[in-house]
């Protein structure tokens, strides 16, 4: 498993994805699946197009994280165009409360740092919602998309942002393709700063939970099960970190099989004395 | 700075819930129906939670008070724990509070009158036994004070009852809400402690232990009573010098007789909460340590532990009578002063 930090779009129409592709010069990659995909030559920023309404984007999501092979700590971000009672067109809004249409029960997108962005409550319905007496977003696909993205990386690693489109003063009807890519164009430095501050938290989990580079040598020179496997990035992670100016490398050559490497690494930290002294 | 406030529906327009939020005027309100639509979800994360944590403010209807673990304690033939609030802005490595939650946003609970109203059952219950109450098992019991108001209410609670004593843990510095106050005789302000330079690596963004002392000095000095609370005591190398070294500036600072009592215990974790804190900080230096299996708990060997439980009450013995020395141990469960 790669150890970079992921972010994977999910959009609902091309015209919404056109900027996001441009930025990250991404490039078509699927073939004959259901939704387009699209990544950059890192892999790191992927996209899918899921189409409209809440089943495409929740089957797109899955759908781009298995195509993607998205780790544990991938970042999910859906963006696109929405329905707004008073925001004026163009307003970018961060979503921290979602429901569906016909359900009395909220979903929590978390905020995890500081945003100057205008936050809102998102409605996601089948059908294009017309009513925008309150002050919230509307769409056809976040809901969807937020249930699934939930069960694949952790709650705080998802974010959702709408693009006000249309409302009482701007009817739906009036919507171009081309308005719509200027919308989300407008707000491309926002988007950005947002999927970079996501991708500095994903780096970070990246981090956490990937086993260190030396495991990976240690595996290729010595035969290790799954549960010796586990042992051994926990008790490396642990060694690094207690003997930050020794090579472990150089201390295990001259195992000859992988519990003699396990007890070296279990004796070492379990006659290990904290220098507190020293650690600064 | 917090910027998002979730409130239960049933408390929005409680006077308690309205103070708080006006404090943040620049903070988003979240109304949601309980608490546990946002706290502690599956699939949250701790560690991104604590880069910004919001506050939820809730009402707590069950367990409000409950019975102490046996093997804690102060001298008090009863003993009891609560918590206003969950979780802390502290992010101390060794807190349990970590593998407890997968939440790190803060939960307060404004119902301070149901916590009373338990309080003086239990001391109406038990009138003739000495009895202590801890607070702040699931957070810093002064660390948010300035927002809550806890002490504030729930002091004047406990003076018709002198044979109560409430025992506030801490390692808040902030000390305007014992200033404004004359000292009850049966509140003790216990500040948990350890040696400077292990505080440094340990307990993020808490109050150095020099400033601990100043305020407990300062505490002191207006008449409060002061608790010393090593809890965990944290091994590695010239721990002894380390704190012998703390009990000297603890005691040149702070006379004894201010001193209501010192407790301290060993470094333990129930075995999957231990994983759990230890998948968060994996590369975390307190893991580095001799931690060991040893049953269901996660600790140092006993010898280590035996050692430094021995030499430790020695030190604490040269500084207070033993007769207010407690030795706390908890098998396979948290230790209930790990927390702050």
């Amino acid at each position: 498993m790669r150890n970079t930090p992921v972010i994977c779009w999910i959009v609902a129409l091309k015209v919404e994805a056109k900027p996001i592709i441009a930025y990250f010069k991404m490039s078509r990659i699927d073939h004959g699946l259901k939704f387009p995909i699209f990544e950059d030559k890192t892999k790191n920023n992927c996209l899918i197009i899921t189409g409209v309404g809440q089943l495409n984007s929740s089957q797109a999501t899955q759908l781009l994280r298995n195509q993607n092979k998205a780790p544990p700590w991938a970042g999910f971000i859906n963006i696109g165009i929405a329905g707004h009672g008073i925001a004026s067109m163009g307003t970018l809004f961060l979503v921290d409360k979602i429901r569906q249409h016909n359900s009395t029960k909220y979903s929590y997108p978390s905020v995890v740092f500081p945003l100057k962005l205008p936050r809102s409550e998102l409605v996601t319905s089948d059908y294009p919602n017309t009513d925008y007496k309150r002050d919230i977003l509307f769409d056809m696909e976040g809901y969807g998309f937020f249930k699934t993205a939930s069960r694949l990386s952790p709650k705080e690693l998802i974010i959702l942002l709408k693009i006000v489109s249309d409302g009482p003063e701007e009817d739906v009807k009036n919507l171009t393709g081309k308005k719509v890519s200027k919308l989300v164009s407008a707000n491309i430095g926002s988007i950005l700063d947002v999927s970079e501050k996501l991708r500095s938290i994903s780096a970070s989990e990246a981090r956490r939970l990937s086993p260190p580079d030396i495991c990976r040598d240690i595996l290729g020179g010595w035969h290790f099960t799954v549960s010796q496997e586990h042992q051994l990035n926990a008790l490396v992670k642990r060694w690094l970190a207690a003997f930050p100016n020794r090579t472990l490398n150089n201390e295990i050559n001259k195992f000859s099989d992988s519990k003699q490497i396990l007890y070296f690494l279990k004796s070492c930290l379990d006659n290990n004395k904290v220098d507190w002294e020293n650690l600064w | 700075m917090v910027d998002t406030i979730y409130v239960e529906e049933e408390v929005l327009e409680h006077p308690r819930a309205r103070l708080i939020i006006s404090k943040f005027p620049m903070a988003r309100i979240i109304e949601i129906d309980r608490f546990g639509e946002v706290f502690n979800k599956r699939n949250q994360n701790f560690k991104i939670q604590k880069i910004n944590p919001a506050i939820i403010l809730a009402k707590k209807y069950k367990k409000l008070i409950l019975p102490a673990p046996d093997g804690f304690g102060i001298g008090g033939k009863r003993n009891y724990y609560f918590s206003h609030m969950y979780n802390c802005i502290y992010d101390c490595r060794y807190c349990f509070l970590q593998g407890m939650y997968s939440s790190a946003n803060y939960v307060i609970f404004i119902n301070f009158e149901d916590f009373a109203e338990q309080i003086i059952q239990i001391n109406n219950e038990f009138s003739g036994d000495n009895i202590t109450f801890f607070s702040g098992y699931d957070c810093d019991s002064l660390a948010l004070e300035n927002i809550t108001g806890f002490l504030d209410y729930i002091l004047p609670i406990f003076t018709p009852y002198p044979k109560s004593m409430l025992e506030v843990r801490t390692k808040s510095t902030k000390l305007k809400p014992m200033t404004i106050v004359s000292p009850p005789d049966n509140c003790i302000i216990a500040y948990s402690l350890m040696p400077e330079i292990m505080s440094r690596v340990l307990d993020h963004k808490a109050p150095s232990i020099e400033r601990r002392i100043k305020s407990m000095t300062d505490l002191a000095n207006r008449g409060w009573k002061i608790g010393l609370r090593f809890d965990p005591l944290i091994y590695g190398k010239n721990w002894k010098e380390l704190y012998t070294e703390l009990i000297e500036s603890i005691s040149k600072n702070i006379p004894s007789e201010a001193i209501h009592s010192i407790s301290f215990g060993p470094l333990r974790f129930p075995r999957a909460m231990f994983q759990k804190i230890f998948k968060l900080y994996p590369d975390d230096i307190l893991f580095t340590g001799p931690i060991t299996q040893r049953g269901s708990i996660m600790a140092y060997s006993e010898e280590i532990e035996n050692e430094m439980a021995l030499h430790c009450r020695q030190l604490f013995s040269n500084f207070v009578s033993d007769s207010i020395i407690f030795q706390c141990v908890s098998e396979g469960s948290s230790n209930l002063s790990d927390q702050v």
